[in-house]
């Protein structure tokens, strides 16, 4: 099996697949979850030395359980996905947690975070230069304070629309034009999976 | 038939994606969220792209210093002209003093003079605009309002950012002595300065 039915398929059919034994079919559920799953762990704000962890983990539970037995529901995988990545997420947080606890009674302090690799400096470049010709074109410096107050110094919405006068509207569609002018550019710049 | 379809704006789906990313969801709404961001590639984009902009949100001032500089400029070049101008009307004229280069367009040095008493105050001539050239040591947007004695405000003007020298020079219009003494306020982050600005009729000691 395989071909461009692979990249039509369904995540149901995938993991019906995977049921019956099809290694194939489980390559292409792990690169199909991959990428959301990150974003889930980011929007969490885990640090992105962490991140790749959690997915693992994550996904190993994800193919176990596929390949033991069926799920019921249309959406299955994605509900046992998020279910999975939630709980593994806490699970995360409360070694955190412990850790802190036990390096505080040890009166020691948390060690220093390591430097990231080159690769993903440069990408940590390109991403800010980005963010900056997303809105380099809007006119109104009322707008490019409304994103500075909200994304810099996390404003937020009602506090900034009664703060500058704006109404709900304006300030929904100032966010959505920057975001999907970020959004072609990442995919522009083949940025879509990373920043 | 063209086979182009535009889409509207799904503004809710957008307001949406920023409680997700602001963790503004409940806990249902998240785990609703999150299933269909699981097997939506566009969704994911788009949260990819709201994230982007929240974790580099820091490059959003450096542009906000450059457009507030590319303002400036504007400003700058638009009293030059204005100022070209005046020395044009002034050119047949003999320079007998210094008084007579500011005629048709004045040049006022605003300094910060501390009192607990009252504001500094600064003389200008009716109906003449003013190159107003303010000190100050913040290189950080400032904004200055101007307000006439009956407490109207005359004039806002926001992102103003000093030169390399600390030297913040924007070009207000001329003012009536009907509005004096007017009330010039400077502000930044954190930081805040008035002025009190009298007008004199331009017949008075006019030679």
């Amino acid at each position: 099996m395989g071909g461009d039915g692979d990249v039509q398929a369904s995540l149901a059919e995938l993991a019906a697949r995977v049921l019956a034994g099809d290694r194939l079919a489980e390559s292409i559920l792990v690169a199909r979850l991959t990428r959301p799953l990150r974003l889930v762990f980011r929007v969490r704000r885990v640090s992105s030395a962490e991140v790749d962890d959690l997915v693992q983990e994550t996904l190993i539970i994800v193919l176990k359980r596929l390949r033991s037995s069926a799920l019921n529901e249309a959406d299955g995988v994605q509900a046992f996905s998020e279910a999975t990545a939630r709980n593994v997420w806490l699970a995360q947080c409360r070694k955190a947690g412990r850790r802190e606890d036990l390096l505080r009674r040890q009166e020691d302090s948390l060690e220093p975070a390591m430097e990231l690799p080159p690769e993903q400096r440069c990408s940590r470049e390109e991403a800010r230069r980005l963010v900056q010709e997303s809105v380099a074109d809007l006119s109104q410096s009322r707008d490019r304070e409304l994103l500075r107050e909200h994304y810099l110094n996390e404003v937020d919405k009602e506090a900034l629309c009664a703060r500058l006068g704006l109404s709900a509207a304006h300030f929904d569609r100032t966010l959505y034009n920057a975001r999907e002018r970020l959004r072609k550019l990442l995919r522009r710049r083949g940025m879509g999976g990373e920043s | 038939m063209s086979g182009d379809v535009l889409l509207r704006p799904d503004f809710e789906l957008s307001e949406s994606i920023r409680r997700y990313v602001r963790g503004q969801l409940s806990e249902a709404e998240t785990a609703s969220f999150e299933r269909r961001l699981l097997d939506d590639v566009d969704l994911q984009d788009q949260v990819e792209a709201e994230l982007t902009l929240r974790e580099h949100a820091d490059a959003l001032v450096q542009t906000a210093v450059g457009s507030t500089r590319r303002e400036l400029s504007r400003w700058a070049m638009a009293a030059s002209l204005l100022a070209a101008v005046g020395v044009g009307l002034l050119l047949p004229r003999p320079w007998s003093d210094e008084s007579q280069v500011g005629r048709e367009i004045q040049s006022l040095s605003f300094t910060v003079m501390r009192s607990n008493e009252s504001p500094p105050g600064f003389e200008a001539k009716a109906g003449l605009p003013i190159a107003a050239r303010f000190l100050t040591a913040l290189d950080q947007p400032h904004r200055l309002e101007v307000y006439a004695a009956d407490g109207g405000m005359r004039l806002a003007i926001d992102d103003l950012l000093p030169d390399s020298d600390g030297d913040l020079t924007v070009l207000l219009p001329a003012f009536s002595t009907r509005d004096a003494p007017l009330r010039l306020v400077l502000s930044t982050r954190g930081r805040s300065d008035e002025y009190r600005l009298l007008v004199q009729d331009l017949g008075e000691g006019r030679p």
